[in-house]
């Protein structure tokens, strides 16, 4: 019915819409566009809201994750549409440090702030989408490595080497 | 074990992660877009409506046609 499949469609989109936003974030790099796959990727889930319903939660995890995954690689497909992407973070680097949120300039200094997020863009993307993945959508481990399909113990190593990479550059600051 | 890089890295982490964090607003505009969609179900018969198109298709293409059957004309070759 659809005030069923409408209530189970919000359920997991509660539930998953900031882990697939931070791995789309993180693989993108494009604020505006992770927004964009991340709309295109539940709307394709709500297409097939009756069979990802039925799957058990590891296997429906995969399922979003690899529709966000091919949708990241449809858009950029070509070299050049990353390059644009990437002149969009700097862009967005601008825009963020530039920032309307008081609550950033008390939490951290402007500069720093800026620094971490251009460092956060030259990580290998491996770390980068960890990294995005725990910090932003708050995901444990366990949860990023069945999105990821990979072991929570190769997380928290990647996790771990990220965290080294931006404390170390902050070091050098 | 805390060191003082993650002391100064966590605050900046959080206020990083804080900035681009999926706000309500946003993931309830995108729920509602999402749900006004209608959903295309497919009819039971798609499959074989699908092949029965693709054989017409088929046979379009690699049927010749009836004009090159057709004799020619009388005196159609004549100098």
């Amino acid at each position: 019915m659809a005030g069923d499949d409408q209530a189970r469609f919000t359920q997991l989109f509660d539930e998953h819409r900031q882990g697939v936003h931070a791995f789309l974030l993180a693989r993108t790099s494009d604020a505006e566009v992770s927004r964009d796959l991340l709309q295109e990727t539940f709307l394709r889930l709500w297409r097939h809201i009756d069979e990802v319903a039925e799957m058990g939660d590891g296997q429906r995890r995969g399922w979003i994750y690899t529709v966000a995954r091919n949708l990241v690689i449809d858009r950029y497909r070509t070299e050049a549409s990353r390059r644009e992407a990437v002149t969009r973070v700097g862009n967005e680097v601008a825009r963020i440090a530039g920032g309307q949120v008081d609550t950033v300039d008390r939490m951290a200094d402007r500069d720093d702030l800026e620094h971490l997020e251009a460092e956060i863009a030259r990580l290998p993307e491996d770390q980068r989408v960890v990294l995005t993945m725990v910090a932003v959508a708050e995901m444990t481990s366990q949860q990023v490595g069945e999105a990821l399909d990979l072991p929570p113990g190769t997380v928290r190593y990647k996790l771990h080497q990220a965290r080294q990479r931006l404390a170390d550059s902050m070091e050098r600051r | 074990m805390m060191t003082t890089s993650d002391d100064r890295l966590d605050p900046l982490l959080d206020a990083w992660a804080h900035q681009h964090r999926l706000d309500d607003a946003d993931a309830d505009s995108i729920l509602r877009s999402i749900l006004q969609e209608p959903r295309a179900t497919l009819a039971a018969t798609w499959w074989s409506n699908l092949n029965d198109q693709v054989t017409a298709a088929v046979l379009r293409a690699t049927s010749p046609a009836d004009a090159l059957w057709a004799a020619p004309a009388e005196g159609a070759f004549a100098a």
